[in-house]
């Protein structure tokens, strides 16, 4: 990147937003290409859920998708590779968020994802106890309905709209 | 651009030059990063606290002290230190875990922030290399090789 040629030359030079819960789209898809790249001929089954991940990500399959593969990628990172399972969790909470209605037709309200649960089911039990703490009218409603989105709009590896 | 090569604030860096800039980076990356480290130490818990606890208190000791250096840098060069908790952690960006968090999280946080501090080192260094201003570059030599062995102690307890 040149740094030379516009007046927002220090805030560029300096200011790195890259931290994998405010990061440019791209970083978790490098984390998991690092991981591929050192995993090589060492763990068929990591290697299998790392590029399970890369073609969820990829193809930005819907996201309560990408929440399952990444749980399921989570059993076999967690223990070993903890560092880029930690930047990987906290750029899908910046990714993803969660829309919580009383039913089909009542307006959404969204709720940021905190990835601690292991499992979907876990983290969307996560969600409602949130929302109903945070809501009354969610306490009245026996069953709520959650669905996972992205934040923002899909984007290529140039940064345009795909 | 205003070139430094000298060390006085008559002869030195005029404010808003982009070494003082670059070095209030470092300032701020550095304050941030000392009151993130402050943070673990006072809220990490389980298995490694002892450890852990102890390890914080020492990087957030240093980081203290560095700060202050870097500031009366900034000054030497003729330029102001930035100030106030809110302007240091809008300068620096950095991400900040809220307690309760496990023990590897507070740690890999900390990673993130050195890794994030001493990139900003690297570059001012390389550009105080550039300007002939030595003494800038190698306080920050020393900064840089200081952030380097807490990721390698951070790292390994990771692994």
């Amino acid at each position: 990147m040149s740094r030379d040629k516009n007046n927002n030359e220090s805030e560029a030079f300096y200011s790195c937003h890259c931290t994998p819960a405010t990061c440019r789209e791209r970083c978790g898809h490098e984390i998991v290409d690092v991981l591929l790249h050192e995993q090589a001929d060492k763990d068929p089954a990591l290697i299998d859920a790392l590029l399970d991940l890369k073609f969820a990500l990829t193809h930005r399959t819907d996201a309560e998708e990408i929440l399952a593969v990444f749980c399921d990628l989570r059993q076999r990172l967690e223990r070993r590779y903890y560092l880029a399972f930690y930047r990987l969790r906290r750029w899908l909470e910046n990714q993803l968020v969660a829309h919580v209605s009383p039913g089909r037709g009542y307006a959404a309200r969204s709720f940021p994802l905190v990835l601690k649960s292991k499992t979907v089911q876990g983290v969307t039990q996560l969600v409602r106890d949130t929302a109903r703490e945070t809501d009354p009218v969610f306490i009245s409603t026996e069953t709520l309905r959650i669905d996972f989105a992205f934040r923002t709009p899909a984007t290529t590896a140039s940064g345009l709209l795909a | 651009m205003t070139t430094t090569r000298t060390t006085s604030p008559q002869e030195g860096t005029k404010t808003g030059s982009k070494l003082a800039e670059g070095l209030n980076q470092v300032l701020a990356d550095t304050y941030a990063l000392m009151a993130l480290t402050h943070h673990a130490h006072w809220n990490v818990e389980g298995e490694g606290f002892f450890a852990l606890h102890a390890a914080f208190e020492e990087q957030y000791n240093d980081l203290f002290q560095a700060a202050d250096e870097i500031a009366e840098r900034v000054r030497a060069l003729g330029a102001y230190a930035v100030g106030g908790l809110g302007t240091l952690a809008g300068l620096a960006g950095m991400e900040e875990p809220a307690a309760p968090v496990p023990q590897k999280d507070f740690v890999a946080a900390l990673i993130d922030a050195n890794e994030k501090t001493a990139g900003t080192i690297r570059k001012v260094k390389d550009l105080a290399g550039k300007e002939g201003d030595t003494e800038t570059e190698d306080m920050l030599i020393a900064r840089l090789q200081i952030h380097e062995k807490t990721l390698w102690m951070l790292k390994s307890y990771l692994k």
